[in-house]
């Protein structure tokens, strides 16, 4: 096996042939090293250009990807019994598309839930960005992007809940402190997609305001980055990205599974070697009809069963011998 | 402002780029030859996407 993949073609390459590196390491090691980071299994073998190749195209198609989509696109959710066809060919991609099944098992279990009201014991503090939006009467001039902090707590009545706390922080660029109030409180669960857990609290009424008049804060707070890597994102949050990013989004989706099956062919030049060879083959002169029946006609008369392959494929002994 | 912030099909010349360098060095060993086949490749994948965009072009024509 050895000899068919050296190069002996020419005089100068005869004398010194390429070595086939691919047969000197163990395929096995070398297979799982490729399929966990594109790229290593060639380092292994010693084949330092094609793993740079393998290393920096794959895993950029991977990562540009998931950085194009927001972080949403690779996941894995854990409700369904097998990893969807998108899942599994980002998986190809080795140990980077790995931890997407483990944040699968983490979010769906029970305890990873939105976040109510009823469950806030003593004060929660969570950094906000997003905009306060009014709604009804009166709005002009109320709402803007807000960022700050927000200081929330529960406060029990006698059928519900209440929100209590504050907002300190910017909305548009002035400097504001506001008082929460009512009963809307909403807060993504704190494993899922995105670099941002999704929030939405109701301002408490102002005696100056309309009576109609409803102020909330609608954002979100940062997620840490071992609860958003590859954590499946919840349905509201695909609908944002969808709406932020649209055809980028398909086309980071698409970054990320190409990027998986090109690992199949590096995987596949891992373990077997490159499918043509090493490139520089020349190709042998095709026998003409007149060799081939030459050849044919000797052996014929020697007896001689044991020729190359090659003079054989060439031309069927029946063709030859009726010209 | 990049160009594929504006249309995100200017992401596909990257990967073809990306598709033709990893699929020509599975094809070969050779570093000289994989670079002037993933060049070929790359060529052929762009000129090939570039004529399908114009003969939908042509048949969206006055759409």
């Amino acid at each position: 096996m050895t000899e068919s993949k050296t190069n002996a073609a020419s005089p100068e390459m005869a004398m010194e042939p390429h070595r086939a590196l691919w047969l000197e390491a163990n395929p096995w090691i070398a297979g799982v090293l490729a399929f966990l980071i594109p790229g290593a299994g060639h380092f292994y073998q010693g084949r330092w250009f094609k793993g740079t190749i393998y290393f920096f195209c794959i895993l950029g198609t991977f990562l540009g990807g998931m950085k194009l989509g927001d972080g949403m696109v690779v996941y894995h959710k854990a409700d369904t019994r097998l990893p969807t066809v998108w899942y599994a060919t980002q998986l190809l991609t080795g140990a980077v598309a790995l931890p997407a099944y483990f944040q699968g098992l983490r979010a769906a279990q029970p305890a990873n839930r939105p976040l109510e009201l009823s469950s806030i014991s003593g004060t929660l503090t969570l950094p906000f960005e997003g905009e306060l939006k009014a709604i009804g009467p009166g709005r002009e001039g109320v709402g803007g992007p807000a960022k700050g902090t927000l200081t929330i707590t529960s406060e029990r009545t006698a059928f519900s809940y209440e929100l209590g706390g504050r907002f300190v922080g910017t909305v548009g660029d002035r400097q504001v402190d506001l008082p929460l109030g009512g009963s809307r409180f909403l807060l993504a669960p704190q494993i899922g997609g995105g670099s941002g857990r999704a929030l939405e609290v109701s301002i408490g009424r102002n005696p100056n305001d309309h009576p109609d008049l409803q102020r909330l804060l609608i954002g979100s707070t940062p997620r840490s980055f071992m609860d958003s890597f590859e954590a499946p994102p919840d349905q509201p949050s695909l609908n944002d990205v969808y709406r932020r990013l649209g055809a980028r989004y398909d086309m980071a989706v698409v970054f990320t599974l190409i990027a998986g099956l090109l690992n199949l062919f590096a995987i596949w030049d891992c373990v077997e070697g490159p499918a043509y060879g090493f490139g520089d083959e020349q190709p042998r002169p095709a026998p003409s009809a007149e060799n081939s029946a030459a050849t044919i006609a000797t052996e014929a008369t020697s007896g001689n069963s044991a020729t190359s392959s090659e003079s054989r494929t060439a031309k069927p002994p029946q063709a030859v011998l009726k010209t | 402002m990049l160009l594929a912030e504006i249309v995100p099909t200017w992401y596909l010349l990257p990967l073809a780029m990306v598709i033709s360098l990893v699929y020509s060095a599975s094809r070969y060993e050779l570093p000289d030859v994989i670079l002037r086949r993933a060049f070929r490749l790359c060529v052929t994948i762009l000129t090939a996407m570039l004529l399908a965009f114009a003969v939908l072009w042509i048949l969206s024509y006055k759409l």
